[in-house]
């Protein structure tokens, strides 16, 4: 599914809210989804559910995604994450089920049109896979496996400061490489 | 008004990947939905999220969850269950109060300073509250601390920080900050270090606060 098939499936559940355009949306995301979950620990039920209230999330909010901002996989890692967290403050404090505010944000980075921001996430992705291979981990434990600084140092046995500057180093890299410099 | 005081990049990273506590997350959630420069910044991280979520082999769902989605198409989303606040207090900590803000448990932490701790089991995050031209006692902050000015400033050997502003501190640092003339300063303080009150008499009295 390219990125912009994915925006006008999205838009078609927007304006027409049509079913066929979330089912092939879902059949698409949720799994992925499901994986993001399970990597970062949570057992087979509850990726299964968040992966669910993701999607359902996209269906309500269909009308605020603005493909000249992110691709779609990018606003659902964004559901995704939030929901994460959303869950693990719920396990502590269950008694609060905010909507979070901080789902979609406000228009604020600047405007491209859909195509140009498609072809800058691509140059992110070969960005990213053309990381050195000590980046590129740092990365996936942080962003896809959900490890906060301390755990990504103690399974690597770096110093917490090293496991802060090669994310901060990848970012670098992955933010010129988004702005067309490489 | 725009703040010209940020999250570190290494903050602002580890909120994307959604790998800070909820406190810290919130406070940056928070700064975030006041700033565009941040916004931008977290947008990167959200879009190398996003290329992961591409690349990493799925994983199939259970039958018929397909079917089960599409049943739940027309619930009601769920209803915010938040407490109230003063209209100046940022939508996105709303979800990390205990209780309605003035219904807080504000208690006196030193010469004119009140607190609030939002966590359970001790003080890792906190709102203080002060009038203006308060003096704070020289105080270190050990670890990591995060600092949102949520109404007022304050103003200390750094500089003036102001509504919306963040102080991202690591490490040992003292400092003496003084509230700035005008209205009352309200902070959110996440830390993961407890703060220590210097000199021998503020350490007495530290002692004494149970801190």
């Amino acid at each position: 599914m390219t990125p912009e098939d994915a925006a006008h499936l999205v838009q078609a559940i927007a304006q027409n809210r049509d079913r066929d355009a979330f089912a092939s949306l879902f059949n698409h995301f949720a799994p992925r989804v499901k994986s993001y979950m399970r990597r970062c620990g949570a057992d087979d039920t509850m990726a299964e559910e968040v992966a669910q209230e993701a999607m359902l999330n996209l269906w309500r909010k269909a009308a605020l995604f603005d493909p000249r901002q992110a691709t779609v996989s990018t606003w659902v890692f964004a559901i995704s994450r939030n929901l994460r967290i959303d869950r693990l403050r719920r396990e502590r404090r269950p008694e609060i089920d905010p909507n979070d505010p901080a789902l979609v944000g406000d228009a604020a980075v600047e405007s491209a049109d859909p195509h140009e921001v498609a072809q800058r996430e691509e140059r992110l992705r070969a960005s990213l896979l053309a990381l050195p291979p000590d980046q590129q981990r740092v990365i996936a434990m942080a962003f896809f496996e959900g490890k906060p600084h301390s755990v990504i140092a103690a399974e690597l046995g770096l110093p917490l400061g090293t496991v802060k500057s090669r994310l901060r180093l990848a970012f670098g890299r992955l933010r010129s490489a988004l702005e067309g410099r490489v | 008004m725009t703040p010209t005081r940020h999250p570190h990049d290494d903050t602002l990273i580890a909120y994307a990947a959604g790998i800070l506590d909820e406190f810290s997350s919130a406070l940056v959630a928070a700064h975030i939905a006041a700033c565009p420069l941040c916004r931008a910044a977290t947008a990167v991280a959200d879009a190398a999220g996003g290329v992961l979520l591409d690349a990493w082999p799925p994983t199939e769902m259970a039958p018929g969850s397909l079917a089960a989605a599409l049943g739940r198409l027309n619930e009601e989303a769920p209803k915010s269950a938040m407490f109230s606040v003063p209209s100046w207090f940022p939508p996105a900590l709303r979800r990390v109060l205990p209780g309605p803000y003035d219904d807080l448990a504000w208690r006196r932490v030193s010469l004119g300073v009140r607190a609030a701790t939002l966590s359970p089991g001790g003080p890792k995050a906190q709102l203080l509250r002060a009038p203006p031209g308060t003096r704070l006692p020289l105080h270190a902050h050990g670890g990591h601390e995060l600092t949102l000015v949520l109404k007022g400033s304050y103003t200390d050997e750094l500089g003036t920080f102001s509504r919306n502003d963040v102080a991202d501190i690591e490490g040992a640092v003292s400092h003496r900050p003084v509230i700035d003339p005008g209205e009352e300063c309200v902070c959110l303080v996440v830390a993961d270090a407890p703060l220590r009150l210097q000199g021998p008499i503020l350490g007495r009295i530290q002692r004494l606060l149970g801190g």
